[in-house]
């Protein structure tokens, strides 16, 4: 690795990096709102204020980083096992969101609590079937049928 | 009528069999919204709304109220259990909660949230029934630049909440206020950031955001863990100890006066109090330098101001017919639909309606902490749970919670985000709590912004010529000072390295 890709994976150096390009990415977003006068400000104000503001004090942070020598990143991710289970959550999260409308909230629930139980907490069938079943179908009837609160029902829903 | 003479008139009210039911319904349901995050008491509310137009106007008020001020109590429970804020003025009871049932001592952190609420709802109402009318006026005298002042103020100390990098609150209040312009312009009804997408044009739910930077945020850093060192530490003990009772006294007090004031602010509310409450207690609390480590004053502190919050609420509703916030503006909504107008009158054309909701909060109070202290016992149960099993019934509650507040799957995919955005926050040292006052108060920071200065033609001098404003601002710049001054000072002691 060299000592320029060392340096970018300093904390401070790659979240204040990255928060600068965060404010720029606000400026252009609000390049095309009309700021309005101090009397009567516009839509573009605010943010476009906030946008400076933020680039300012991550630039600051950014050269704060520069001047202290501190660990990489790759630090705080040190266990690969952990760091694994992170993504599997992560995944199974994504998951859910992009199938939840169509297999419906209970088939997704229970394909959550699956994935969860069995391949990333490491529990038996037994185990993984019974709280999957349980959790999903009590859920169902708390919030849907006691709470009245809307789920969705799947694209077989009427 | 003297003081006395109107409160026993207003228990004589409440007491009646059938009110002290709906007193009793409402604290119940009130504290069941509360645990369960996106159902909030506003929702509730207003699902309840045509039910009530069968009860007496009292009874009704009377539930309603119960419902606010029980989720309150509610609120707290999930926050220290398992780190996901009911309401999102348990988001501080966060900090301290959570890392008491870390430690073993989630019994206690539960027994001092409900004591706390309830000694503080109790002081409140008596507030309530004392200073009501003059407080009222006092709000009155908040005008854009007053508000905006204030608003300035709550964010800059929230900005200490964190304590290791102020550079990194103030980044993290800069995105919130960033994030808090998505969706249409509160003036001009222009759309920011949208991406044009529906979802995105009433900006950013914040209940997503809560459940994303707790919730997920909490469960992605737990199962980064190995096995064995997931598992939360056994309880031990139920109720506070005498200790807790020492280190609590003064922040329930000052969580108490804190909270009552701020809640008599339109736009305040508990969730602003809350957080008004844990950024004194940092400053003055014994164990100040154990706070966000499973200091008992974080918890005491924070539930104190936000039930006072609450019931300090109903001033400018009951005397100026002014509603505070949502909630305060379905309570409006309901007096409305049975034919009440709040306001300076309304203490003497419906004596029986005023004292009687006033007086029967008392009464709740006591329901509330019959009702949750029994329920500790039963709480910590959850932590005996096996992690992976714990691990995806939070996620449940939280995707649950998410979609229930707009039925739409896109505020599920935000609540995602914003738990990968808060577990990366952790692991780069960054606070989350600057980030979300600054989210809750962006849109109003701003319309008051705008306001002022088109009252001002342009001018920034309103901020400084109008005394409440000033006073404000005075006292943002000395805590943006102070430490920086404490620091001089500590550099200079003989002995400081």
């Amino acid at each position: 690795m060299s000592e320029w890709q060392r340096f970018l994976k300093r904390p401070d150096v790659l979240s204040g990096l990255t928060l600068v390009c965060l404010a720029l990415l606000a400026w252009v977003g609000a390049s095309d709102l009309p700021i309005g006068t101090l009397h009567q400000p516009g839509a573009g104000f605010l943010p476009r204020h906030l946008a400076l503001l933020m680039a300012v004090l991550a630039a600051i942070l950014f050269v704060g980083g520069c001047r202290t020598r501190a660990a990489s990143v790759a630090g705080l991710w040190s266990d690969r096992a952990g760091l694994a289970r992170v993504g599997g959550v992560l995944a199974a999260l994504i998951g859910y969101v992009l199938v939840v409308e169509t297999a419906g909230y209970l088939l997704t629930t229970a394909a959550l609590f699956l994935v969860m139980l069995h391949w990333i907490g490491r529990r038996g069938w037994a185990v993984t079937l019974t709280v999957a079943l349980l959790a999903s179908g009590g859920s169902y009837l708390l919030f849907a049928r006691w709470l009245m609160v809307s789920l969705p029902g799947g694209a077989w829903a009427p | 009528m003297d003081t006395l003479q109107v409160l026993l008139h207003g228990f004589a009210v409440s007491l009646e069999p059938a009110r002290v039911f709906y007193c009793f319904l409402g604290t119940v349901l009130g504290t069941i919204v509360g645990v369960l995050p996106g159902l909030g008491p506003s929702a509730t509310i207003a699902l309840l709304l045509p039910v009530t137009y069968r009860l007496d106007t009292i009874s009704a008020i009377i539930m309603l109220a119960g419902i606010y001020y029980g989720s309150q109590y509610g609120g707290s429970t999930t926050a220290i259990l398992v780190r996901i804020p009911g309401e999102s003025s348990s988001m501080v009871t966060c900090f301290d909660g959570y890392e008491m049932t870390r430690q073993g001592r989630a019994g206690p952190a539960l027994g001092m949230a409900a004591i706390s609420s309830f000694i503080a709802g109790t002081v409140a109402v008596v507030g309530l029934m004392l200073v009501a009318p003059p407080l009222g006026r006092f709000a009155l005298a908040f005008g854009p630049a007053e508000y905006f002042s204030l608003m300035v103020l709550g964010l800059t100390l929230v900005t200490h909440l964190g304590g290791e990098s102020l550079l990194k609150a103030l980044l993290m209040a800069v995105l919130g206020l960033l994030l808090a312009t998505v969706g249409q312009d509160p003036v001009a009804g222009v759309e920011r950031y949208t991406l044009d997408t529906l979802a995105l044009r009433d900006g950013i739910g914040l209940v997503p955001v809560f459940m994303g930077m707790f919730g997920i945020a909490e469960v992605l850093a737990t199962m980064e863990r190995p096995p064995d060192q997931q598992r939360l530490t056994a309880p031990t003990g139920l109720l506070p100890t005498r200790q807790d009772w020492r280190d609590s006294r003064w922040p329930i007090a000052r969580g108490t006066v804190v909270g009552f004031f701020l809640g008599i602010l339109p736009g305040g509310g508990a969730t602003v109090a809350s957080i008004a409450s844990y950024v004194t207690e940092k400053r003055f609390a014994r164990n100040r330098d154990r706070m966000g480590q499973g200091a008992i004053e974080g918890v005491a502190g924070p539930e104190a101001s936000n039930n006072a919050a609450a019931t300090g609420s109903f001033i400018p509703l009951l005397t100026l017919g002014i509603p505070a916030n949502v909630v305060m503006a379905m309570m409006l909504a309901a007096l409305t639909l049975h034919g009440i107008r709040p306001g300076p009158l309304l203490m003497q054309e419906r004596p029986d309606l005023f004292w009687g909701v006033i007086t029967s909060m008392y009464l709740g109070n006591v329901m509330l902490l019959i009702l949750n202290l029994p329920l500790v016992g039963l709480f910590i149960q959850i932590l005996r749970i096996p992690y992976p099993i714990l691990a995806p019934l939070i996620l449940l509650f939280c995707l649950v919670g998410a979609y229930s507040t707009s039925g739409q799957v896109a505020d599920v995919f935000v609540m995602v985000c914003f738990g990968l955005l808060g577990y990366l926050m952790r692991k780069f040292k960054f606070e989350a709590a600057p980030l979300i006052l600054a989210l809750i108060l962006g849109k109003p920071m701003e319309e008051s912004l705008r306001q002022a200065l088109g009252i001002s033609q342009g001018s920034f001098a309103i901020f400084i010529t109008r005394p409440i404003s000033l006073v404000l601002l005075l006292a943002t710049a000395a805590s943006l000072v102070a430490p920086v001054i404490r620091r001089a000072l500590h550099a200079r002691a003989p002995g400081s390295p």
